[in-house]
């Protein structure tokens, strides 16, 4: 395991490369900055060196960075390396180190075999940080403190909007037959007095609340509320688990931790019943699954393959419980895209990195320090305008501005490499404000690389979640440590020979 | 020191320090608008629940002058004794301190409201909010 010195130097190896061909950023506008770093991963990732892990966490990117150390055959070295990138300051600052042992690849390891390694790992200061460990690793710990009783999950039914149809709650007659107006002899709180109530109460009571009556059912999804909520600073985060699976098939469902009351909930998903290999991200209270596949009518195996991959985007709005579609799409379906959600302030473009994964030539690139043999993707991007109107808390609002706009197409990887890295003057988000120094920001999803069903090995998009395990320890103030993240055990097993498509992201609730 | 006369419900009359009617952001707002001469009326606010209005604000700038020797300890005791009360005068108090807009009290008030509904199922929910209905009526 490298120390610190080597980390600040792998990290500082990067800038070097790219002030060789860009102008030196500085301390120039985060967002800048920030999108011309992941241009640069974005052209290591090609190279298939570096395939970044991108988390967003309070204005901050991570990235991991996976060194294939050459070694021939199945023999391979990862070493993660977070980069924490402060887009308001435009500077990096390397994060955690990780080793995994040689030969070990993703996916395809029994747990048990995981678990003797486990068992193996020395133990460090930092080893306890379950970011550490791969997701499939965490699931199995998980998985090891399930609670067969699934007392949990007797709660978790009404626990979460999407499982309670408003139809099915009472009338809101107790607050008067006129649907909350004043009757005489009687105390009734004003909507936005009642508001101000349930906008203080954590979302699991809020949940509970909502099964009072239709009217607060209502009152409690409105986008206003939520933005209320936002500003008495309620939200919390809750630890969502996706990708579980039983008997090989994923299950519609997930699983969510709260950590207030350490217990944990299922959330029912049809949507992603039977899907795998997606990828997660999340902002606010929304939860994004990206791309996946999921198998076909038989009748098609002859035509298109077995798998049906995804374009498609879909969201849960955790707090109303709402699965939805993010606008049309993807262009390209893919299966394990690397995404991320990172921060942008105001009047910046907001940037949607998308790889297709079928576009694949041979080609020499020469990366910092090595000289290989590399396939090329050329990849494309949508972008999203981000003319954010929205509060600190934006996120809540991030969807709707993808759900109004559509995933460009007219862009190539290596345009945009070229306007954002040649030159500083057309290297700036166009059409835009400039960089912000407004309060408000946006969020936005980063999608990269992935695979189609004919290139299947993608060995990062197992490591993931850096930075919402250590929002999740930090709002503890604990360490993180998954086997400590809760004693309570998940309402469902998980299934172990699915460790593919593990996820698990925080969602403010 | 300025008084200011605030006018009940009922019509019972409170004369405070200015400095005192100026924590509420609506009666500063009449203030500005109409002077310090004529009393201001207040018809959506009890004379039970002004006067505790009033005896929160003046407990909590008490508590904040210089002088004071409250500890938080004692505020909190202060506050938490103050809304224990039934479920009637405690919407009354949030319904006041919403129109008077106070704002440490409508937070304190609300966070009340929130607790009970945090503690209790829905169905007790469902009854804490009729019963209020029936309590008064």
């Amino acid at each position: 395991m490298a120390g610190h010195e080597s980390r600040r130097g792998g990290s500082i190896g990067l800038r070097r490369s790219s002030s060789a061909h860009h102008h030196r950023a500085g301390d120039a506008a985060g967002p800048h900055k920030l999108l011309r770093t992941v241009s640069q991963r974005l052209r290591r990732l090609i190279s298939g060196e570096i395939v970044p892990s991108v988390n967003h966490g309070s204005g901050r990117l991570f990235f991991g960075r996976d060194f294939d150390d050459d070694r021939p055959g199945a023999a391979r070295i990862i070493h993660q390396e977070q980069a924490i990138i402060d887009h308001h300051t435009g500077k990096s600052r390397p994060g955690f180190f990780l080793n995994f042992s040689p030969g070990e690849r993703f996916p395809g390891r029994t747990l048990q075999e995981q678990e003797e390694e486990e068992a193996e790992l020395p133990e460090e200061p930092t080893s306890r940080c379950f970011s550490r460990m791969r997701s499939s690793r965490r699931e199995k710990l998980l998985a090891s403190s399930l609670d067969p009783s699934g007392s949990a999950r007797n709660l978790c039914r009404g626990c979460f909007g999407s499982t309670i149809p408003p139809e099915e709650l009472p009338d809101s007659s107790m607050f008067g037959q006129d649907d909350g107006h004043q009757q005489q002899h009687s105390i009734v709180l004003p909507d936005d007095v009642l508001e101000m109530c349930l906008a203080r109460l954590p979302f699991d009571s809020l949940v509970r609340a909502r099964a009072v009556c239709k009217k607060w059912s209502s009152l409690t999804r409105s986008s206003h509320f939520l933005q209320l909520r936002d500003r008495m600073g309620s939200p919390r985060p809750w630890l969502f688990v996706l990708g579980l699976s039983r008997d090989g098939v994923s299950l519609g469902q997930i699983q969510a931790l709260d950590p207030t009351l350490d217990r944990w909930r299922s959330i029912r998903a049809d949507a992603l019943a039977g899907r795998l290999l997606y990828s997660v991200a999340s902002s606010g209270s929304k939860l994004f699954v990206v791309g996946g596949c999921s198998a076909r009518a038989s009748s098609d195996r002859e035509k298109g393959g077995f798998l049906k991959t995804h374009r498609s985007v879909l969201v849960l709005d955790a707090f109303t419980g709402q699965w939805s579609k993010a606008g049309i799409g993807m262009k390209s379906a893919r299966t394990t895209p690397v995404v991320g959600v990172f921060e942008m302030t105001q009047g910046i473009k907001l940037k949607l990195f998308a790889a297709p994964e079928k576009k694949t030539t041979t080609t020499t690139t020469t990366t910092t320090n090595h000289r290989r043999i590399a396939r090329k993707r050329s990849a494309e991007i949508g972008v999203f305008r981000g003319s954010s109107s929205t509060g600190p808390g934006g996120g809540s609002s991030f969807m709707d501005q993808i759900s109004a706009r559509r995933w460009q197409r007219s862009y190539s990887f290596r345009e945009l490499t070229t306007s954002l890295g040649s030159s500083s003057s057309s290297s700036k988000p166009s059409g835009s404000s400039g960089s912000g120094s407004g309060s408000s920001s946006a969020f936005g999803l980063i999608v990269i690389g992935g695979e189609d069903e004919r290139n299947q090995t993608l060995s990062s998009g197992e490591v993931l979640d850096f930075v919402t395990v250590c929002q999740f320890a930090g709002s503890r103030r604990k360490r993180a440590s998954w086997d400590r993240a809760s004693k309570q055990r998940m309402g469902q097993d998980v299934d172990s020979s699915s460790c593919l498509t593990k996820a698990a992201v925080i969602v403010q609730l | 020191m300025v008084k200011v006369t605030l006018k009940s419900a009922e019509g019972d009359v409170f004369e405070v320090d200015e400095e005192l009617a100026l924590e509420s952001l609506m009666v500063k707002n009449m203030i500005e608008d109409v002077g310090l001469d004529s009393a201001i009326s207040l018809p959506n606010v009890s004379s039970t629940i002004l006067a505790k209005v009033i005896e929160y604000i003046k407990f909590h700038m008490d508590a904040q002058k210089d002088g004071s020797k409250k500890t938080s300890e004692e505020i909190k005791a202060f506050d938490d004794d103050f809304v224990n009360v039934g479920i009637p005068t405690l919407f009354e108090m949030v319904l006041a301190s919403n129109y008077l807009n106070v704002k440490s009290l409508l937070s304190l008030t609300c966070n009340t409201v929130a607790n009970m509904i945090k503690t209790k199922p829905p169905a007790e929910v469902k009854e804490m909010f009729t019963s209020a209905k029936q309590a008064k009526a």
